[in-house]
């Protein structure tokens, strides 16, 4: 017996009733409903801007009003950087269509077909598969050309690291393949040639995946980072492509799948799908371990908490061990992550201490600029701004990594000891020095 | 033949076209009627807005043919456009540092109103307005990075309801977040800009309820406190706004609390050196 919130329940029903699918079996009553986690399972799933399109004025009245209100401003916001994002791959297809062979992928091509506007679904990348190499080289120079820079390099992953442009706009990913670790050369290839040409927008003839491996990648997209991807909407996206599926594409999706022997890649997340919003069970139910596991806590997770990060961490190790190779169902990899994290954990703490009882203090390397007596600081790791009087300046000037804080207290031989003290705390507490 | 797309410049490189007939025109005539331009070279951003109305009345508003959002309301039009559109020029003019402030001009010196909202920046410029200074922009201004150029966001002047009992009557328009809102579109001004040099006061303008009216001088460093706290985008993205900022610290800068209009304005004749009226 599967047991999801009330929380998970409701949202999973909300979001099923705004594209007529059945929704979860088991349904819940709104009082039992704790609707601060509901907000915070809305945020880490990144849901709240479509709920706020699209709920109904019957579902939004019996919620409170301050969430209907934050769905809306969230909707609203949305809005705001969708115009940018919008604008952004406009560009990006105007640039490369007719000059490299592309297939636009998940939330580049989802915004426009399984949504109705781009405000409803936050998009933090656009990702294009590239098969050729050197068509992937073509298409990076172009980008390169109309101002995109290259980021930091993913080893061995799937695609190269994100280009943005100076605006940040919207990052763009080029892939040549859709998983770490990578699908075989002939799936691949398959998935290459059933490339359809859709619109997209107001954008004619875009080339993106068929229906059917569209599906299939929004599959194993979903679960190959459960953790930190969106997971919720994730699902919602499967059962929703599924539910639009002929009977024919089910047919050859199930087949499809058979014949490159992953369906237990993608039968966990047809399976969530299915148990949360209802779609068609058009894979064999799997048999359940530690995928489906750190799936349903995932759905209900806070952020927030030390247990909850520990619980992610573990998560993330086991799942990675199980994409590699272990077992789904075997606890072993599990209690080799526990026994890891616990022992570096342990071995790491008394070094930490030690280091900073003794450690000097040390003026942090972020911008600043003198303003009469005080300087300006850009912290640039918080975002934060900080306006240093004339003895925060000092102490912040002299923290060289070299000098102590007595040989600090001795550097203001004019203010108190305590002051100094005080200020070394301060600057320590903003993270403008460290130890 | 169909009509040439009309043409706004709402960024020193953002403009937004609109077919001649779409229903997004009286909305971006409202917010920003003082940026018109006839287009003569390609920005280095453009948007083509335009609207298709939906079978329950709302507009699905199609960035270059691409539908972003939806405006449910007529009355919620004119808002939604402002805030799209700030949010817009602020990510998008990379070389220039941004500010929620407002700015204007008389005789080419150049006055700097940066401050928080419900400061009566607006309300207070607007009434500078009708009183013969030359208004560039009432919520963000961009300062380029290398020349510290001042460019405003050349929209209507935005009053909320708390200052309706000063203004002449008008349209009403609702805003998600500030509830009602009126737009003022001044007869001096536009889209225009002035240079570093030619700004002469920075005000940090406070509009109180109890009757107090003073000016004081306020230190460099609370300025770039201030405009640190005025910030819509630059810092993460340039060090070079920490530059703009200390720059515009120097200049000569007052803190004006008033109770009444006719002292702010006075008191910034007087900083400014211009004859009282």
């Amino acid at each position: 017996m599967i047991r999801l919130s009330p929380e998970v329940r409701i949202l999973a029903r909300f979001l099923a009733q705004t594209q007529s699918l059945p929704g979860p079996a088991i349904d819940v009553h709104h009082d039992e409903v704790d609707w601060n986690q509901w907000m915070d399972i809305v945020d880490q799933h990144r849901i709240g801007p479509y709920l706020g399109s699209r709920l109904t004025p019957s579902q939004l009245e019996r919620m409170p009003k301050d969430v209907v209100d934050e769905l809306q401003r969230q909707y609203a916001m949305e809005a705001r950087e969708a115009l940018i994002r919008a604008s952004a791959i406009r560009r990006i297809i105007d640039l490369l269509d007719g000059r490299v062979d592309y297939a636009v992928l998940k939330g580049g091509m989802l915004s426009w077909t399984l949504y109705q506007e781009a405000a409803e679904r936050p998009l933090v990348d656009v990702d294009l598969l590239i098969r050729a190499r050197d068509q992937l080289d073509l298409a990076r120079g172009y980008l390169e050309e109309a101002g995109f820079k290259l980021g930091q390099g993913l080893a061995q992953h799937h695609h190269i690291a994100p280009m943005t442009d100076s605006a940040h706009s919207l990052a763009i990913e080029l892939h040549r393949n859709l998983s770490t670790p990578p699908l075989r050369v002939d799936i691949i290839q398959t998935i290459w040639d059933r490339r359809i040409q859709k619109q997209i927008g107001g954008m004619e003839n875009v080339s993106v995946l068929d229906p059917v491996c569209n599906l299939f990648h929004i599959c194993i997209h979903a679960l190959n980072d459960p953790v930190d991807s969106p997971l919720f909407r994730d699902l919602f996206e499967i059962a929703c492509l599924i539910s639009r599926l002929s009977s024919s594409e089910q047919k050859d999706f199930t087949n499809l799948v058979k014949s490159w022997h992953l369906v237990g890649h993608v039968s966990h997340a047809v399976y969530l799908a299915h148990l949360l919003f209802g779609a068609p069970l058009i894979t064999p139910a799997p048999s359940r371990g530690a995928i489906d596991f750190w799936c349903l806590r995932r759905l209900g997770w806070s952020d927030n908490t030390r247990w909850s990060r520990l619980e992610k961490h573990l998560a993330r190790e086991h799942i990675e061990k199980i994409q590699f190779g272990s077992g789904n169902r075997s606890p072993l990899p599990l209690l080799s992550i526990l026994s890891t994290t616990g022992w570096t954990h342990l071995s790491q703490t008394p070094g930490k201490i030690w280091s900073r009882l003794h450690a000097v203090p040390r003026k942090a390397d972020f911008p600043f600029r003198e303003i009469g007596d005080s300087v300006l600081v850009h912290n640039t790791d918080t975002g934060e701004v900080h306006l240093l009087n004339q003895l925060a300046h000092q102490v912040w000037k002299n923290a060289d990594g070299h000098r102590d804080t007595q040989a600090l207290i001795d550097a203001c031989p004019d203010v108190s000891p305590q002051d100094v003290r005080q200020a070394i705390q301060a600057l320590c507490q903003s993270r403008l020095i460290t130890r | 033949m169909a009509e040439d797309p009309l043409a706004w410049q709402i960024g020193p490189e953002v403009v937004v076209q609109t077919p001649a007939c779409s229903p997004v025109r009286p909305f971006m005539d409202t917010v920003f009627s003082l940026a018109r331009v006839d287009l003569v070279e390609k920005p280095r951003y453009s948007v083509l807005l335009d609207a298709e109305e939906l079978r329950n009345g709302a507009l699905q508003v199609l960035a270059d043919e691409m539908p972003v959002f939806r405006i449910e309301r007529p009355e919620d039009g004119p808002p939604v456009i402002e805030k799209i559109f700030a949010h817009y020029c602020a990510r998008m003019c990379v070389e220039y540092a941004v500010f929620h402030a407002a700015a204007l001009r008389i005789n080419g010196k150049g006055l700097l109103l940066p401050a928080e909202r419900g400061s009566g920046k607006s309300t207070l410029c607007h009434f500078l307005t009708r009183r013969g200074f030359e208004y560039l922009g009432d919520d963000l201004i961009f300062i380029h990075l290398d020349t510290l150029d001042l460019h405003a966001f050349p929209k209507a002047i935005t009053l909320k309801s708390g200052a309706f009992d000063f203004v002449p009557e008008e349209a009403t328009y609702q805003d998600a977040v500030r509830g009602e809102v009126r737009y003022y579109t001044p007869t001096v001004g536009g889209n225009a800009s002035f240079m570093y040099k030619d700004l002469k006061l920075v005000v940090l303008p406070n509009y109180t309820h109890d009757g107090i009216n003073q000016t004081r001088q306020v230190l460099p460093e609370i300025i770039a406190l201030s405009m640190v706290q005025q910030t819509f985008g630059g810092l993460e993205r340039d060090e070079r706004t920490l530059d703009a900022i200390s720059r515009f610290s120097e200049k000569p800068a007052y803190m004006i609390e008033y109770a009444h209009q006719d002292f702010a304005e006075t008191a910034i004749r007087r900083l400014m050196g211009e004859p009282q009226l």
